[in-house]
């Protein structure tokens, strides 16, 4: 990562303080050793679950992940809460409806969700939604408001759309892949109701893809979470590593980047363990 | 179950619509907004704008300067004498001042109330050698044995006196008309919740100020409220201030629309007219002491060789297409020089108006007819700036008498590294004086080759010099405006614009008055909301 973090903490203060107060504070902030050193002591601290102070906000990593990433989680449970609850319905009936128009329709929504990018979703959903000027205005423009969920709900209905749209497709290729199978004649043979045949040994069985392809997405689900962030004000993780960024604060940047591969592992370890709860074939020795 | 799924949607879009959308809060907070979140809110480490947003309405300092008529006020000292040889400054302090009493903090009998021996605690903690508690020992440097205390040689300072428990003196090593302004507006800390805090102080400022801190979030909001002890009676007027923190001016400008904000300051890029419109009632406008310009390396490379090239950029930039036309008025065409129009001294004897058949000569005469010759000319810029209409104003010109410029856009890391290294000879820049005195822009941007230019004229920085000593108003004025005279002639900056102080306030808010350092600048003391 190129450029110097003092002169990006500093900014026209740089101009006007010494070269020695220059060198002070890079020595103060460890930044004058050799970067082999500096990479080291970084992975021996890491181990010892110290990931460094903020240059710039002189708060330890830890606690800064620790405040936001809370609140991050939360805006990605509503994005993955409006993901599935549009897009799980949205494939079943697309499947079961297949190629009548209301196939054609959600697969049409469905394809534009997924065209449309989260920054410019948010915008007009502020637009539409916050200001009585141009539609009406249902929810606070922005904000966290102290956890009220009515502060949560436009972010994770941005944030959830185009997962949802990911999952309506996903669902309904794989409704549509199952429908064939002589288990399903064999439950509707016996006489079972068929709202029971759909969900039990239809759905069940169509859902293991899902469950793959959202498990991935949760990564998608996080650096979109850092878009919706802005746009919405919310005092998560992507509010952090922006400015850590553009200010050079190494340690922020490292922090949210390790803790967020740490994120994407567990996620994906959950995927796998959804996996053996959907379909008992399924286990690990 | 088609008709049930929609059933329960629409019940579903029922229930939201029925949740209380946020509705206009009506305590007597100031709600402010912020684009920078506060680094931190210790005065000792830092001084952004964002930083002293808020601080200014939590510390204040023996005197206070009054942006809006350039005049000093009482603050923590009701009186102050300064000595005939502007060296020695006798402050008394005022009597019953009290510390913010925060959480977290414990006063003892009498440590509460503010006293010379604080005062002199807080400017030897300002003075430190150690840059991880204090960044402003260089400012403070001509206080009497300051650099000898800052370097550790010395155990205290000889120009800092507590003569009684109500009256600090202070002796400087030189005389300086500016002290007030440098020295004496000082935040003053409480030193009990520095000690007691450690570390915490930088998130839990304790002052003696208008307003005392309640919490904050970062980047989320920062919240203030009266301090009920104020010495100056019937002030704040308002109950507190909230600071909101927005990553977009696009969403605060939403939000000011729908009366969830009291001002708005920055307006969204390509929207100022539109906004002025529609708020007409509520937009105002003064200006400011801001300079945005280009600079030119001014110690190696091809302009510091080539004075006539660099007077034929100069001509070769319209500054009224720039800033009228296209960036909607965002500031005022820089058609003088290097000092905003508010400062005395303002116009000098070379004034470069648009004119590329001037600028095309004068290339011609530096040995580049039709820009024969010429090397490609890479302008630096600031990611944050890139957006600015006249750098694209600037090259289409410069390209229409034979020159190209290229345009390097960095973040701002990699920016402030690059503007003083040998490759980059061209870049954009800006500065804030805080003050309307030419002092705030000489001695910073070209004294010594100390800025970015590197411009070093021994006879400019000699002229500086006796401005800063010389007492009268008028004699000062002409001295800067020999300064001013040469530095435009040698065509060192090519000025662009001179800001505006511009921001919307609902028609409920009455006293909020910023000077021309920016909107930041206004004491919020002063602010009463009528909602």
């Amino acid at each position: 990562m190129p450029g110097d973090p003092v002169s990006a903490i500093l900014g026209e203060e740089y101009e006007r303080l010494s070269q020695e107060t220059i060198e002070g504070i890079r020595e103060q902030l460890g930044l004058n050793r050799p970067l082999h050193v500096q990479y080291f002591e970084y992975l021996y601290d890491m181990f010892r679950f110290d990931l460094g102070t903020s240059f710039i906000h002189r708060q330890p990593v830890i606690d800064i992940i620790g405040y936001r990433f809370p609140r991050t989680l939360q805006l990605m449970v509503g994005g993955l809460l409006v993901a599935l609850a549009i897009g799980i319905p949205a494939g079943i009936i697309s499947a079961l409806k297949q190629y009548s128009w209301v196939d054609n329709a959600l697969m049409l929504f469905a394809l534009i969700g997924l065209s449309m990018p989260v920054f410019w979703q948010g915008l007009i959903a502020q637009l539409l939604l916050t200001q009585d000027r141009y539609g009406i205005a249902l929810f606070p423009v922005a904000g966290y408001g102290d956890g009220r969920l009515i502060y949560m709900v436009l972010p994770s209905l941005v944030l959830g759309t185009s997962l949802s749209a990911i999952t309506a497709r996903v669902t309904r290729a794989s409704m549509l892949e199952v429908r064939g199978q002589d288990y399903l004649k064999t439950a509707r043979s016996k006489g079972l109701h068929a709202r029971r045949v759909l969900i039990i040994h239809h759905l069940r069985n169509a859902l293991i893809p899902v469950v793959t392809v959202v498990g991935l997405q949760v990564a998608g689900l996080m650096t979109g979470a850092l878009v919706t962030e802005t746009i919405f004000n919310w005092p998560g993780l992507g509010r952090a590593i922006v400015p850590a960024i553009q200010n050079r604060d190494t340690p922020v940047m490292m922090g949210i980047l390790l803790f967020g591969a740490f994120i994407f592992i567990i996620a994906n370890l959950i995927t796998d363990l959804i996996y053996a709860l959907l379909d008992p074939r399924i286990r690990y020795s | 179950m088609l008709k049930r799924f929609t059933a329960i949607v629409v019940i579903l879009l029922m229930a939201l619509a029925l949740l209380p959308a946020a509705t206009a809060q009506d305590d007597n907070f100031i709600r402010y907004p912020l684009l920078n979140d506060p680094e931190q809110l210790n005065p000792f480490i830092s001084d952004t704008i964002a930083v002293s947003t808020v601080t200014r309405n939590i510390f204040e300092g023996l005197v206070a300067y009054d942006a809006r008529t350039d005049e000093y006020n009482p603050g923590l000292a009701e009186s102050w004498t300064v000595s005939e040889d502007l060296m020695t400054f006798t402050f008394n302090l005022r009597q019953g001042v009290l510390y913010h009493a925060i959480d977290g903090v414990e006063y003892a009998d009498g440590e509460r109330e503010m006293t010379a021996q604080d005062v002199m605690w807080n400017y030897m903690t300002a003075l430190s050698g150690d840059q991880d508690v204090s960044v402003l020992a260089g400012g403070l440097s001509n206080i009497l044995g300051a650099p000898e205390f800052t370097e550790g040689e010395a155990d205290s300072v000889e120009g800092l006196e507590v003569i009684d428990d109500f009256t600090f003196q202070i002796t400087l090593s030189v005389p300086d008309r500016r002290f007030l302004n440098s020295g004496a507006t000082l935040s003053i800390v409480s030193p009990v919740a520095y000690e007691q805090l450690g570390n915490d102080f930088d998130s839990r400022p304790v002052g003696t100020g208008p307003f005392q801190f309640v919490e904050w979030l970062r980047q989320d909001r920062l919240v203030l409220e009266a301090n009920p002890d104020y010495w100056r009676e019937g002030f704040p007027r308002a109950a507190g201030v909230r600071y909101i923190n927005y990553g977009e001016a696009n969403t605060a400008l939403l939000d000011y629309r729908q009366d969830q904000l009291d001002f708005l300051f920055a307006f969204p890029t390509g929207q100022r007219n539109a906004i002025i419109e529609e708020f007409a009632e509520d937009f105002n406008e003064q200006p400011g002491l801001h300079l945005r310009y280009f600079g030119f390396d001014m110690s190696q490379g091809f302009f510091a060789e080539n004075p006539l090239v660099r007077q034929a950029f100069n001509y070769a930039f319209d500054r009224e297409t720039s800033w009228d036309l296209l960036a909607e008025g965002a500031r005022f065409p820089a058609n003088l020089g290097m000092l905003p129009p508010a400062m005395p001294a303002s116009t000098p004897a070379t004034i470069y108006t648009y004119d590329l058949d001037r600028a095309a000569e004068l290339l011609a005469e530096a040995g580049f007819p039709n820009g024969e010759g010429m090397p490609e000319i890479t302008l630096q810029v600031l990611a944050s700036l890139a957006e600015e209409p006249a750098i694209v104003v600037w090259q289409n010109s410069l390209a229409e008498i034979g020159v190209t410029l290229n345009i390097a856009v960095e973040e701002s890391g990699t920016y402030w590294d690059n503007i003083r290294s040998d490759n980059v000879i061209l870049f954009i820049n800006g500065w804030a004086a805080g003050v309307p005195d030419p002092y705030d822009v000489f001695n910073y941007i070209i004294l010594d080759g100390d800025n970015s230019m590197l411009y070093d004229n021994p006879v400019v920085n000699d002229l500086i010099r006796q401005a800063e000593v010389e007492l009268d108003p008028d004699v000062r004025e002409g001295i800067y405006q020999q300064v001013h005279d040469i530095v435009m002639e040698e065509s060192v900056v090519v000025p662009s614009g001179y800001s505006k102080v511009t921001w919307l306030q609902k028609p409920w808010v009455d006293g909020f008055a910023p000077g021309g350092g920016g909107t930041h600048t206004a004491p919020l003391a002063e602010v009463s909301l009528n909602r």
